[in-house]
């Protein structure tokens, strides 16, 4: 399991349109990914459950990935996020 | 989050007779008492943490002691500081509530509900926002009545069964995360997260919402879950029930949900699959067990047979 807590720092929060770019990577990975936001599990992989934490700016999240290979692919995540202009 | 005094009598469209400076008092249990026992002067009982409730009943009982006694038990009563007084329809609110209710900040409400169904949407606001909640990964329909929790793997296409559902006729309540608390033991109910609420997400298409696109009729803000549908590809699905005879279930909280394993391939009409699904397991509820009366009949079959 490999895990990593960061912090959002896109003044719009996680909205819509990075969430759904992060929740498809996500998805393109068999092994199971989830976010946690204030004591809220979802998986990763669901768009429409990644924009229901409504995540703000300054909030911190916590990712979550279970499976072989999971830090290379926490890792592109966090990539994928970092690009996004979602954390720094 | 508190559960305060003010959000309770908004919900419940209460309206405000004194005690206001007491509208952030905090709710905490999930109960709430008549104090018609304590009107009558006993008070080793007193539930002095629940919302007090005070229909014709407890009201008649007032008016036939002394003014006294009157001022003195209810006096006694808003002491303690229970969290609010809140009186039904056919109360006429006397003078003494409205004055002891300003006087020590203690809310006093007034309702537009009679006694009976003050009581429960009371009880039932107060388990919809004080139970504990999660969230799990699934879509909610109403079938029929039926509440089916629709769950399986990112990509199986849940949301597409959900859209099929809802074109014949049926409800969508959530999409891909539904919150749950337990009622009452026995009673799971499922709901959308407020962002969510009548949106389903359909890859190709995108976000689209239900009510939209089909009517008002199309949406169900909350249901109790009576069967879970877990889709599983063939290869995933290597143990499940080719009779229908065996029953599984998944515990959340205090309650058993009947849980039923559907293999999908293309096929299968999935959305027909579930709607059927939702239609045995209201039978079963109903006191019929399609898969049992088979094999009783097969074993009477079986027995005639060696008779001969």
């Amino acid at each position: 399991m490999a895990e990593k807590t960061v912090v959002i720092v896109d003044p719009a929060g996680m909205h819509a349109r990075p969430a759904s770019k992060v929740a498809h990577l996500a998805a393109s990975f068999d092994e199971d990914v989830s976010i946690t936001y204030k004591a809220r599990t979802i998986d990763a992989k669901s768009i429409m459950g990644l924009m229901s934490l409504g995540v703000p700016k300054d909030a911190e999240i916590t990712l979550q990935v279970n499976g072989d290979d999971d830090e290379s692919i926490l890792s592109s995540i966090l990539g994928e996020m970092k690009e996004l202009g979602l954390i720094k | 989050m508190k559960l305060t005094v003010e959000a309770y009598a908004k919900a419940l469209k209460l309206t405000w007779v004194s005690g206001k400076k007491g509208k952030s008092s905090p709710l905490k249990i999930p109960q709430l008492t008549r104090p018609g026992l304590e009107l009558a002067g006993l008070f080793e009982f007193y539930e002095k943490d629940r919302i007090q409730l005070i229909g014709s009943k407890e009201i008649t009982f007032f008016h036939w002691l002394s003014k006294e006694d009157q001022a003195i038990r209810v006096r006694m009563m808003f002491e303690q500081k229970p969290p609010a007084f809140v009186l039904s329809k056919n109360v006429e609110v006397p003078e003494l509530f409205k004055t002891l209710g300003d006087e020590y900040d203690v809310p006093v409400l007034k309702s537009h509900q009679r006694t009976n169904d003050l009581f429960s949407s009371t009880l039932n606001y107060l388990a919809r926002e004080l139970s504990p909640r999660t969230s799990i990964h699934g879509t909610l329909v109403d079938i029929n009545g039926i509440g089916v929790l629709i769950r399986g793997k990112s990509g199986i296409g849940k949301s597409e069964v959900a859209l099929e559902l809802v074109r014949r006729g049926h409800q969508l309540v959530a999409d891909d995360r539904v919150d749950i608390y337990e009622n009452t033991e026995g009673e799971v109910i499922g709901e959308a997260p407020d962002i969510l609420r009548k949106y389903l997400e359909i890859r190709g298409i995108g976000i689209v919402n239900v009510v939209k696109l089909f009517g008002a009729s199309a949406y169900k803000e909350s249901k109790p879950i009576r069967v879970i549908v877990d889709l599983l590809t063939f290869e995933a699905a290597e143990d499940y029930d080719r009779l229908g005879l065996e029953e599984s279930t998944e515990r959340f909280f205090n309650t058993d949900i009947t849980t039923t394993k559907i293999p999908i391939t293309a096929a299968r009409s999935v959305p027909t699959l579930v709607e059927v699904a939702a239609m045995n397991a209201r039978l079963k509820f109903l006191g019929t067990n399609m898969a049992q009366e088979f094999a009783d009949e097969l074993t009477i079959n079986i027995s005639d047979k060696s008779k001969k």
